[in-house]
């Protein structure tokens, strides 16, 4: 135990550890053997060609998608905890109402998914971290593909929560708010938290990589009943 | 979590939907002008005779009611499924059991509880005997529910697909039969001045088993589809 790092950490010691994980959809295998953990202060990134599985392989860390082999654990301080609480995704789609004004989203975001009240100032902050404050009174349909990419990266920032998990988080974002989607991330890795980024792009951020190629299941498909 | 924070998402997520189903390409408006007309077809339809439009009155105005939910219930899910919100909510500390629950009522306020109140104006137009409109709107408020629940089933179910609204209208339209039977029934009964409660305790006995199974139901389809 005495060659554990001491991190300066805001989160309490955090353990994702997921083994052996295979996943098939569809009756095709898409990845299997995967192993991979995660504590305080790991940055991730998933790469890997066009349909080797990194929004598979997200949603399954996200609980959404149940492997066909493997498990996946979280512990907090050595105790058991459960994932969803301590997860924030983002995915392929903003989650982004249209009637809506920003505003209204954050409001409702917050309140939904802490179940607390919004403060203002956050979200005020947070809408300026990511250059939208100028946009918070406007209704969301008339944002640009990578405004609403931008406004859908603000659940990070509004809502603190341990793990991340990216899909895809450049696609459609101009280089400067690139840089501070890197300084996003490297604020939490800070602090202690833990992130997966699934990308094709150089987020400008290091950190281990997670290659999917690798995973490929080498045997043929034997259908949907195998 | 502490209980006040599930209530209180509860009531936000109800209070959201709300809103999203009353602002701009929301399914409650129109779902209550399709009432107002197609109830209005039926004097035009069939004939001006004030006898029988007040015979078929009451059985009208629920068969209407029911295609009018069922017209709104396929955007139940399907917006939020389409746009990415139902995988967030998925990240609420609400279960999903919990969050199908608020989805159907805030369905049936903004929805369904419009028809209601506008329902004696169209009681009039079908010429329906005074002694009915009572019966009408307690018989409408105690068997809706049941409609927006089971709703809730089919729309789940058919989230993911394209054209989910005839498969939503085959799945559902069945179950809402006992409803539809009992809900008449107290109206008739009223109207004919012989004791409704029986049919209302029936209604209100679907639309209570519908409040308990369907959430279970809805949520396991929502988990599917999120596969």
């Amino acid at each position: 135990m005495n060659k554990i790092k001491k991190i300066q950490s805001n989160y309490p010691r955090l353990a994702v550890k997921a083994a052996n994980l295979g996943v098939k959809r569809g009756g095709r295998h898409v990845f299997e053997g995967i192993t991979l953990e995660l504590t305080n202060g790991t940055l991730l990134y998933l790469h890997g060609a066009n349909g080797t599985g990194k929004s598979t392989l997200l949603r399954t860390l996200s609980g959404r998608l149940s492997p066909a082999t493997g498990n996946i654990s979280l512990q907090i301080d050595t105790e058991d905890a459960t994932l969803n609480d301590n997860l924030m995704v983002l995915d392929h789609l903003n989650g982004l109402k249209n009637t809506f004004t920003l505003l209204e989203h954050c409001n409702y975001f917050v309140r939904i998914i802490n179940g607390t009240s919004p403060e203002p100032q956050k979200i005020m902050h947070s809408l300026k971290v990511l250059k939208l404050h100028h946009l918070a009174t406007q209704p969301i349909k008339y944002f640009s593909s990578g405004q609403r990419r931008r406004a859908a990266l603000l659940k990070f920032l509004l809502i603190d929560r341990p793990i991340w998990l990216m899909d895809e988080p450049t696609v459609g974002v101009d280089a400067e708010n690139r840089k501070t989607l890197a300084m996003m991330l490297e604020q939490h890795i800070k602090k202690g938290g833990a992130a997966i980024v699934a990308t094709h792009d150089d987020i400008g951020l290091k950190g281990k990589i997670l290659s999917l190629d690798h995973y490929t299941p080498k045997y043929k498909d034997t259908g949907y009943w195998s | 979590m502490t209980n006040i924070s599930v209530s209180s998402i509860f009531w936000a997520l109800i209070k959201r939907d709300i809103k999203l189903s009353w602002s701009q390409g929301g399914a409650a408006g129109m779902t209550l002008g399709f009432f107002l007309i197609a109830v209005t077809l039926f004097p035009l339809g069939i004939g001006p005779e004030a006898s029988t439009l007040a015979r078929i009155g009451p059985g009208t105005i629920w068969v209407i009611s029911l295609l009018a939910c069922l017209l709104s219930l396929d955007r139940l899910f399907q917006s939020d499924f389409e746009d990415g919100s139902l995988d967030d909510l998925a990240f609420s500390p609400l279960n999903l059991e919990l969050i199908v629950t608020a989805k159907a009522i805030a369905h049936w306020i903004a929805t369904i509880l419009p028809i209601i109140l506008i329902s004696p104006l169209l009681a009039a137009l079908l010429n329906m005997p005074n002694l009915g409109y009572k019966m009408l709107i307690l018989s409408l408020l105690i068997g809706t529910p049941a409609l927006s629940f089971v709703g809730s089933v089919g729309a789940a179910l058919t989230v993911a697909l394209r054209r989910g609204g005839v498969l939503l209208t085959l799945l559902v339209l069945p179950l809402y039969i006992p409803t539809l039977i009992f809900g008449v029934g107290a109206v008739e009964a009223a109207i004919s001045l012989t004791d409704p409660f029986p049919h209302l305790a029936l209604t209100g006995a679907v639309s209570m088993i519908s409040l308990i199974i369907s959430p279970l139901a809805s949520a396991a389809a929502i988990r599917l589809a999120l596969e």
